[in-house]
């Protein structure tokens, strides 16, 4: 576990040494007495790798409880739940709101949750119904339509 | 078990039908709106929405542009069959809101308020917009054009604008403004310049903070809309000292404008009119124009604007749109004579 | 006592049938969007003006438009402490003890807590209005950009104390946040930051769409990494009612909770965030357990909920007394006032004594029907825990992202939004508390604008900062705290090294 904390702790280092020179070169400092857009973030930067330093440096040493990131395959949920996520948001204008939400809570359903597939199919439905007449009819909130009118 | 499923099945059903209703009655509108098809030019069919029209408003609420647009909602129903949606899209100041209009169907259902304000015509000047200020809408009309105002708050030394500039030789003076590079900044340029005085601005996040800042003295002196400004001068909190127009306003008699004063600046103040995206169709644009003529002459939204402090100025697309025109080139020129760049 | 007299006035025009209507419709209104993620009080404020427009009389608009704004402060309270998704800034403190309060089965005593404490403080607040709001708000006045800087850098010390064990991680995190408000458009300079060419960047991040991914998604994330598919929030549902001894821990908090919300919830643009932040690490000097603080105290819940409400009962002060909106939502209601004839300012309690005392008195009647309202609620609201997490968990994705889109209409803003779920998660993973993120995000402009003001006003020079007594003093207050924190980290490294 060590180790991980090890890899954040310096890609921080990293990643913020990167918008230091960003806000240093792209958006000047200006002078303490005016300052410029960039002095907040350089400060705030340097701030950021500072404190990943010394978090680096509480992690010196051997790892008494070396620990996988991640246990036996716990990974795979998270990644599925981001990665459905991230195809809802790209369909939603493509495909209107209904079949978008559908198709999203269909997968969840089905692959992140694993459930028995009677209840899964409910639960995608009402789901995506209940969704639709509690913020589209009922509230009137404004969601993109799909080629199929609805 | 049995008992449950059954219930479902029924709670499902039901949920189905009702969803297949509410589309079903969504599809009910569209085509009645589709039947507009492109006719000759010869005699182009009169146009009127058939949803629900949204106005934009490029800055937070309370302010004088949403305001303006405020009592326009409150008498459009009178002359309007379909409801209009006053949506307040602050942010990059005032840009944002704007680039959605540009980037929007030019369908008549989509317009915002506030074209030919200094987000229009002087910011896209000094950077780079996302969008082109002339190009990218279609004119619709003019409302009104909110002057500017210099006053100080109410306990402070200065009595009139010349004693505001003598001290500026000697002192620090400091002006709040609503934003940066806008008709208030420049304004105070240009007034420092004009008056060879030395008036540092400090940008708030907007008119609402920086009116608060002006009242709680804050600061020496700051540029302002009426309509923001004048509820503080009627409650003693705000004294005028000068306007920017170049004739004297016919509501604020006692009030001398600068050129009156030797100061060599004058401004019409920022026009507030409403604009499409490019592209809309001229009989959407005639209705629009016929609408907000309507509207300006309504004796409801003149009395709201009195109390708003804002004056109604009516002109057609034709006539706004060359003012827009010109006011851009009047301002070009304001800002290679005031030499003013963003860094 | 002309102020008993306005006030008795007040109530008879508070009480009238078609005022009283609208003060329930306004809290129950409030309370619905409160409790969904998305949209605000400012938002259905503005869609129900052409409707205020019809109602004729302007007390019975604000009465209306304050119901909803001071309604949506008690069910925000509502979706962080079960869901641990916070609808505003000043909600963000409640999921700390909150959500963990409901891990434990103890969400009714959070929820009851919350909603006693908040009427608690709404009666403060509008006892404060009545007596003493002119001085109040004149001294509100009197607080320009050096005092706002510097009473910000007392938020920033204070949101450390959000951080948990570890107070490297907790300014690690701060500072992320700090970068994270940087992205847009720079006030001052007109400068883009961080946007990388990207359009939907140059506003910047909206804060709810961070705190909906960094709290909800990424807490959802995080759980799906256990195997157990059938578990629920909590297993225990516990009283619906604060036990004896945790009303006596609590009580102390809603009234120390009340007065400092109130106080900072006049100045306008501050408010709220302030608070809530303010009343939680007080709460934690002060408690005899402090370590239970992040992982369920009841203070830790009843003291930001209180503070939250008296901040948003306060921020009508400027607009009654001065005419000076203190936030969006009452920047509209002001607007709805001008165009109805009524000029908001200091001479309105002259002119138009029936908007000023009927209004200040619908708030009192008002908070006791939020009280009635959402205290039954609470076992309603419960009851959602029962939910097993796995449907719980989709719906609460789905919440949050029709909440996102529903503000912004931007699909881009759902992209950002599970960006930060991710955030969320990985902080999860390396063991790094949220809570100051979020405040360094709504924190920073404040410090970094009103800096820059100051240092303009000043010509440069850094003595306008304690030159002027109030920041002076808040300045000095900063100093005790960094000070003090420091003298006790020395302390323990010197002890633990002479073991």
């Amino acid at each position: 576990m060590k180790k991980h904390d090890r890899i954040a702790a310096v890609t921080l280092i990293v990643l913020a040494l990167a918008a230091a020179y960003y806000a240093y070169a792209e958006l000047k400092l200006g002078t303490l007495r005016v300052p410029d857009s960039g002095l907040l973030p350089f400060l705030a930067s340097l701030v950021i790798v500072a404190s990943s330093a010394v978090w680096l440096w509480s992690l010196r040493g051997p790892d008494p409880e070396p620990r996988p990131f991640w246990a036996k395959g716990a990974w795979i949920k998270p990644l599925l739940a981001v990665t459905f996520l991230i195809l809802y948001a790209s369909t939603l204008e493509l495909l209107g709101y209904l079949p978008s939400t559908f198709i999203f809570l269909g997968l969840w359903q089905f692959l992140v949750e694993r459930v028995h597939w009677r209840r899964a199919i409910l639960v995608t439905v009402l789901g995506t119904a209940g969704m639709y007449l509690l913020f589209v009819q009922l509230l009137g909130v404004y969601v993109p339509e799909s080629i199929f009118g609805f | 078990m049995k008992r449950f499923h059954k219930a479902m099945g029924v709670a499902l059903t039901a949920a189905l039908l009702l969803a297949g209703c509410g589309g079903a009655k969504k599809e009910a509108t569209p085509p009645a709106g589709n039947t507009t098809t492109p006719a000759p030019a010869a005699q182009a069919k009169a146009w009127a929405p058939e949803k629900p029209v949204t106005m934009i408003v490029p800055y937070s609420a309370g302010g004088s542009t949403d305001v303006l647009a405020r009592v326009v909602e409150k008498v459009w129903s009178k002359h309007v069959s379909v409801p209009l949606t006053v949506v307040n899209k602050p942010g990059a100041s005032g840009w944002e809101g704007r680039d959605t209009v540009a980037k929007a169907k030019p369908d008549g259902y989509t317009m915002f308020m506030g074209y030919g304000s200094g987000e229009d015509l002087i910011a896209p000047q000094l950077r780079t917009a996302t969008f082109d200020p002339i190009k990218d809408f279609t004119p619709i009309s003019l409302l009104s054009a909110h002057s500017v105002l210099f006053v100080v708050p109410a306990d402070s030394p200065y009595k009139t604008m010349q004693e505001l500039m003598a001290a500026s030789k000697t002192k620090p003076v400091n002006a709040a403004l609503s934003g940066v590079g806008n008709l208030m900044d420049i304004s105070v340029r240009a007034l420092a310049k004009a008056a060879g005085a030395e008036i540092t601005g400090v940008p708030f996040a907007g008119g609402g903070p920086a009116t608060t800042a002006m009242v709680g003295g804050q600061v020496d002196v700051g540029p302002g809309h009426p309509s923001e400004l004048m509820p503080h001068v009627k409650g003693g909190r705000l004294r005028i000292l000068a306007t920017a127009t170049p004739e004297r306003d016919p509501s604020l008699p006692d009030v001398p404008t600068l050129k009156e004063l030797g100061i060599n600046f004058t401004n019409p103040g920022s026009l507030k009119g409403v604009a499409m995206p490019k592209g809309t169709p001229a009989e959407i644009v005639k209705f629009y124009e016929d609408t907000f003529k309507k509207i300006s002459e309504d004796p409801d939204f003149k009395k709201g604007m009195a109390d708003a402090f804002q004056p109604v100025i009516y002109k057609n697309s034709a006539d706004f749109g060359a003012l827009i025109k010109s006011t851009f080139d009047t301002y070009t020129q304001m800002i290679k004579d005031l030499n003013i760049t963003v860094k | 006592m002309e102020i008993f007299q306005g006030l008795i006035d007040g109530f008879g025009i508070a009480l009238g049938a078609n005022n009283l209507l609208f003060a329930f419709l306004g809290a129950l209104l409030g309370t619905a969007i409160g409790v969904l993620p998305g949209l605000g009080p400012a938002g259905t404020i503005s869609l129900l003006l052409p409707v205020v427009y019809q109602m004729g009389s302007s007390t019975t608009t604000v009465i209306f438009l304050a119901g909803i704004y001071y309604g949506s402060m008690y069910g925000g309270s509502t979706t962080s402490i079960l869901l641990n998704l916070p609808g505003e800034a000043a909600s963000v403190i409640t999921t700390l003890d909150g959500y963990q309060m409901a891990q434990k089965g103890r969400a009714g005593a959070a929820l009851s807590i919350a909603a006693i404490g908040s009427f608690i403080a709404g009666t403060i607040g509008v006892i404060g209005l009545t007596f003493i709001a002119p001085p109040l708000a004149e001294f509100a006045l009197s607080f320009g950009p050096p005092e706002y800087f510097s009473l910000t850098l007392v938020g920033l010390v204070l949101a450390v104390f959000l951080s948990g064990s570890s107070v490297s991680k907790g300014l690690l995190t701060l500072a992320l946040g700090m970068i994270l408000a940087s992205v847009g458009l720079d006030p001052i300079t007109g400068k883009l930051r961080f946007t990388f060419a990207s359009v939907g960047l140059q506003s910047g991040f909206d804060f709810t769409t961070l705190a909906m991914g960094i709290f909800g998604l990424g807490e959802i994330f995080y759980n799906l990494e256990q195997s157990d598919v059938m578990g629920t929030v909590t297993t225990k549902i516990g009283r619906l009612f604060p036990t004896a001894s945790e009303w006596v821990q609590s009580r102390w908090a809603i009234l120390r909770g009340s007065i400092m919300g109130f106080v900072v919830g006049i100045l306008p643009g501050g408010g709220g965030v302030l608070g809530s932040l303010a009343s939680y690490a007080v709460e934690q000097k002060l408690s005899k357990h402090p370590e239970e603080f992040g992982k369920g105290a009841i203070a830790g819940v009843a003291g930001p909920e209180s503070a939250n409400n008296a901040a948003s009962t306060a921020s009508f002060i400027p607009l009654l007394t001065l005419g000076i909106p203190s936030n969006s939502s009452i920047a509209m209601i002001f607007a709805a006032l001008l165009i109805q004839g009524v000029t908001p300012g200091p001479f309105l309690i002259v002119e138009h004594p029936e908007v000023f005392w009927g209004v200040t008195a619908s708030m009192y009647i008002g908070n006791v029907m939020l009280l009635i309202l959402n205290l039954p609620l609470v076992g309603l609201w419960v009851q959602l825990l029962k939910v097993p997490f796995n449907i719980l968990g989709p719906v609460v994705v789905l919440l949050t992202v029709i909440g996102v889109y529903s503000t912004s209409n931007d699909v881009f803003q759902v992209f950002v939004l599970i960006f930060f779920g991710v955030v969320g998660y990985f902080m999860r993973k390396f063991r790094f508390e949220p809570g100051p993120l979020p405040m360094a995000f709504v924190l920073a402009p404040m410090i970094e604008n009103s800096v820059r003001q100051s240092l303009l006003m000043s010509r440069g020079s850094l003595g306008i900062f304690v030159e002027r007594p109030i920041s002076a003093v808040l300045l000095g207050v900063f100093a005790i705290m960094v000070i003090s924190q420091l003298v006790k980290a020395l302390r323990s490294r010197k002890r633990s090294a002479a073991i």
